[in-house]
């Protein structure tokens, strides 16, 4: 069966066409091709065909192998850096994405902040699965939400602003906004309903104070911290320690 | 002596502008810089000979630099033009005034060049000897002067400030209790690292202060701690602005040398031809003919008498203006009034050539006046009890006091490269610490092209625009090389000839100056090293598990789950977070993982279990890079779109166990979320390897609602696994 599938895949048919031709679920007819091509890399050798996502056809669900291929060698560590990118001649350029899950936020002034993300394939590709779109038909969006002396994971706010972003954006200076005001940003899609679903958010960062303040919301918290009363400091560290395998345990 | 003290700081920077090939017109910035500044600064500390209680921080790529032989080399060679320059200029028909600054010149570049040998054309023994001879205090700063502001990782400002300091003591012979911040540019938190690095104090904007909360008792008229118990001395911007601006301050009198009008556009190309560089670029020579003037473009010839009466004057006035400023804060005790004077190095006599003469003056002046100039290392060891501990903000001394220099519309592109590199270094850190000596070493060169990445120096180029091709071919070039040796590090390609080359292209620091632990998480050390390694395992992903059974699919889970890892296979199940339960929990061979969603609180059914699934595939990513997953497993129409996707990601076979479908439970259902869910729950018939249904649920009525194709069974009995062994065992690496 493997080989027919790989025989017909060669002779140019569509995975589907395959399904229908040889009347087997179109998940075995992938699983078979990726299994197939995967051996193939191996036995080359060669490093995975790095593939833009952007400009892929994704008709259906049913994905290109590439990709596939790609993300199973990742995982076979062996790789190349994920900031070696060849543009069209031949040279190296600057990636213009990279395929991870972050966003950071950093001051810019205590009115503006500056936000820059990344989205990776496999939550883009679950979203579409999800909600039977393609990705670049969900329209995004972005949320300030002011968590001053809140903590966010509870999900509360004081108050949050959303508005939406033009597709393929990955950074934004947001202004304005209030200085000495405890701020998470997030980038997310609207979903059919208008509710904003949020995919990527940063770190809660203060803005900077720019008058003086008297005593203000930070003196006590400094004080407990400076006389031993609590075991950790109750103020944001802009400098967090990251961790690469920071959830597996 | 008064009340009160005087503490000047001078930070000497300049990025690292070491090329090998010749006529690099970036290379010229560090012969300014030795010129007019550093040899100047010299010259005062060696003339006036005695303790000045001045203090120098110079960066780790000046110090580098100074002690390069090819820069000595060349410098000297560049000294040597100066003094055929200018002996090609004497012998001309010039007027009175400019053979007189000419022979000026002369005298000047012939002092240079004994100096410069003096030290053995390696300016770091004049400052260590001085330093050691008690004549003026030194620190240094961090690696290659990175905004720690707009850093991602702790462990990046961490490196920079550990390098930094390794470079420098190795330079030095001791490490300095002080630093100075690139752009004296304050975070929370950089306050934690700085001293857990063994730092007590360094130098802020006079904001700094003013808006910390709360308000200092004293002001700006004495440093604060952080709450991290570092001292913060604030740059006085009123004495401070007496002398670096060129408004109203000294420099702008218009007996001063004329920083703008240059010999080199003085003087006809064919005959200034020679000393200019080979492409034809005409620049600066140094020799600048000309003095301030006024508000005009008809400048004046210099005049040297005049320019040093003036020093005397501005010397006497400042002395007199911190006098008063003193006394007007007298009464203040516990500690005394200080004003801190912090400063680019390079404005004394780069920018303001008559600087340096200044400075001496003005020390000799304050000593006349009987007013204390003191360290601040000196005035933590008299005062450390007397300051008061404050929340100090993000702030820098750049334009408008915060980040806008650093990250605008013309520099943010940078800016995501360099945090991938940050996580990249982390991550390479914990998979190949200490793999073999090659995997150091190119670990450590790794760090080195970071470093030489995230100098504050580029965003600051391209913020003014003024050599922005240079700073940002540079970026490229240390990320571009940054990739290429990683991608070597990951194809076991790292020889001795790559390191060797990589090095060669930047030779910036020793290898002992980099610590490859700066980039490592105790977390990370744990999972790479401690964390017993798993023969391959079973991925579940389900809406129930434990303490969550509501119904016969919570029963069945942890039946199936139970029954697999009695066989001995390794499970992992995701399931979602609970309140009363751990995040994760190890039940033998079964890893349980109660994924909280990305966001909680969503209104709707379809959102709330998107924020699941996005979760799942999140860990899973990072799960997959530690663990070997050989079949997937996921239960109910919930999990579907996370399972689907990392089938295919990770390219192995999907199972699925529907006890009950949405249009089984609800067989007159439709509107919107019927909809979805139905056709979410008919694309695993496609997917999927086998689906596995509830006894109850007749296969042909199932036919009726979804594309049932020949995968699908009713669930079997426990003891027999659901995964088709053709497919596990190949799977299994």
């Amino acid at each position: 069966m493997e080989e027919k599938i790989v025989s017909l895949k060669q002779q140019g048919l569509t995975l589907k066409q395959i399904a229908a031709e040889l009347d087997v679920p179109i998940g075995k007819v992938q699983y078979a091709w990726r299994k197939w091509r995967n051996q193939q890399q191996e036995v080359e050798a060669v490093a995975p065909v790095k593939q833009k996502r952007e400009t892929k056809k994704a008709k259906t669900s049913v994905t290109t192998s590439r990709k596939q291929v790609a993300s199973a060698k990742e995982t076979a560590n062996v790789s190349t850096s994920p900031l070696l990118e060849k543009g069209p001649e031949g040279y190296w350029k600057l990636p213009d994405r990279y395929n991870v899950d972050f966003m950071h936020a950093v001051v810019q002034s205590p009115n503006s902040v500056y936000v820059c993300w990344e989205v990776s394939d496999l939550v883009k590709e679950t979203l579409a699965l999800q909600f039977m779109r393609r990705w670049e038909e969900l329209p995004k969006a972005f949320r300030i939400l002011d968590v001053t002396l809140l903590d966010y994971n509870s999900g509360h706010a004081n108050r949050s602003y959303t508005f939406d972003l033009p597709e393929m954006t990955n950074s934004w200076f947001v202004r304005p906004l209030d200085p000495n005001t405890t701020y998470v940003f997030e980038f997310g899609i609207r979903t059919m309903e208008g509710e904003f679903l949020p995919i990527v958010a940063s770190n809660p960062l203060d803005t900077p104070r720019a008058e003086p303040v008297g005593v203000g919301r930070f003196a006590e918290p400094v004080r407990r911290w400076q006389y031993g009363e609590v075991d950790s400091p109750e103020l944001l560290d802009t400098l967090p320690k990251y961790a690469a395998y920071r959830l597996v345990r | 002596m008064k009340p009160g003290y005087f503490s000047l700081v001078l930070h000497a920077h300049l990025p690292y502008v070491r090329h090998e090939e010749k006529h690099r017109l970036e290379e010229r910035w560090v012969y300014e810089a030795i010129s007019e500044t550093y040899l100047p600064i010299l010259w005062q500390v060696d003339r006036l000979k005695r303790p000045l209680h001045w203090t120098v921080s110079i960066s780790p790529p000046v110090v580098e630099m100074l002690a390069d032989p090819l820069i000595q080399d060349r410098y000297v060679e560049h000294l040597d033009d100066m003094l055929e320059l200018i002996a090609l200029e004497l012998s001309e028909d010039r007027t009175d005034e400019e053979t007189a600054t000419l022979h000026f010149y002369r005298q000047r570049y012939h002092e240079k060049k004994n100096t410069f040998l003096h030290w053995n054309k390696n300016l770091n023994e004049a400052f260590r000897t001085y330093r050691e001879a008690g004549y003026i205090d030194m620190v240094t700063c961090t690696a290659t002067h990175g905004f720690n502001p707009h850093l991602f990782t702790e462990q990046a400002a961490r490196a920079e400030i550990r390098t930094g300091l390794n470079c420098f003591e190795r330079h030095y012979g001791f490490r300095p209790t002080g630093i100075w911040l690139p752009e004296c540019a304050y975070t929370p938190g950089v306050d934690r690292i700085l001293y857990e690095e063994g730092i007590r104090y360094t130098f802020v904007d006079e904001h700094a202060l003013l808006d910390a909360d709360p308000t200092p008792e004293k002001g700006i008229g004495a440093p604060v701690y952080s709450p991290h118990g570092v001292a913060l001395f604030p740059r006085d911007q009123i004495i401070s602005g007496k002398i670096w601006s060129s408004m109203i301050g000294y420099p702008g009198h218009p007996d001063y040398r004329e920083f703008y009008r240059d010999l080199a556009y003085d003087r006809d190309w064919d005959y200034i031809q020679s000393f200019m560089h080979p492409e034809g670029i005409r620049f600066d020579t140094g020799l600048k003919m000309h003095r301030i003037t006024g508000d005009t473009d008809q400048k004046d010839f210099y005049v040297r008498e005049w320019a040093e009466h003036q020093i005397e004057n501005h010397a006497t006035d400042f002395a007199k203006t911190l006098e008063s400023h003193l006394e007007a804060h007298g009464a203040q005790t516990f500690p005394p009034f200080l004003v801190t004077a912090p400063f680019d190095a390079e404005l004394f006599g780069h920018w303001w050539f008559e600087g340096p003469e200044f400075l001496g003056k003005v020390a000799e002046r304050l000593a006349e006046f009987g007013i204390e100039t003191i360290t601040p290392a000196l005035f933590l060891e008299r005062h450390f009890k007397d300051l008061q501990t404050v929340h100090v903000s993000m702030n820098t001394w750049g334009r408008k006091g915060y980040g806008e220099v650093w990250i605008n519309e013309r520099n943010e592109w940078m800016l995501r490269h360099l945090h991938m590199m940050e996580m990249q270094l982390v991550k390479d850190v914990a998979d190949y610490r200490n793999q073999s000596e090659a995997t150091n070493r190119a670990l450590k060169q790794l760090i080195r092209h970071y470093v030489l990445a995230v100098s504050s120096d580029w965003a600051f180029i391209l913020d003014g625009q003024t050599t922005a091709q240079y700073a940002a071919e540079r970026f490229r070039e240390h990320t571009r090389l940054f990739a290429e040796l990683e991608t070597a590090l990951y194809q076991d390609g790292v020889s001795e000839q790559l390191l060797h080359d990589h090095y060669a292209a930047y030779p910036f620091l020793q290898d002992e100056d980099i610590d490859i632990d700066s980039f490592l998480s105790p977390h990370d050390y744990y999972v790479t090293i401690e964390r017993e390694k798993k023969k391959s395992a079973i991925l579940v992903l389900t809406p129930e598990y434990h303490g969550h059974i509501v119904g016969g699919l919570g029963r069945r889970v942890v039946d199936e789950i139970e029954a697999r890892a009695d066989d001995g296979e390794v499970v992992y199940v995701l399931t979602p977070y609970h309140n009363e339960l751990p995040e994760y929990e190890r039940q033998g061979n079964i890893h349980v993982y109660r994924v909280r969603p990305t966001s909680p609180f969503l209104e709707h059914v379809m959102n709330q279990v998107a924020t699941q699934n996005i979760a799942y595939v999140k860990l899973v990513h990072e799960l997959s890079k530690r663990v070997s997953f050989k079949v997937i497993h996921h239960f109910d129409w919930m999990t579907i779109p996370a399972a689907r996707e990392l089938a295919q990601s990770l390219a192995i076979p999907l199972y699925s166990t529907m006890l009950s479908f949405e249009a089984t439970r609800n067989p007159h259902g439709h509107g919107g979320l019927f909809d979805a869910i139905h056709r979410i729950e008919n694309s695993v018939f496609s997917a999927s390897e086998r689906v596995y249904v509830g006894e109850e649920i007749s296969i042909h009525d199932l036919k009726q609602w979804y594309n049932v194709s020949e995968n699908v069974n009713t669930c079997l009995p426990l003891e027999t696994s659901p995964y088709g062994q053709e497919s596990m065992k190949k799977n299994v690496k």
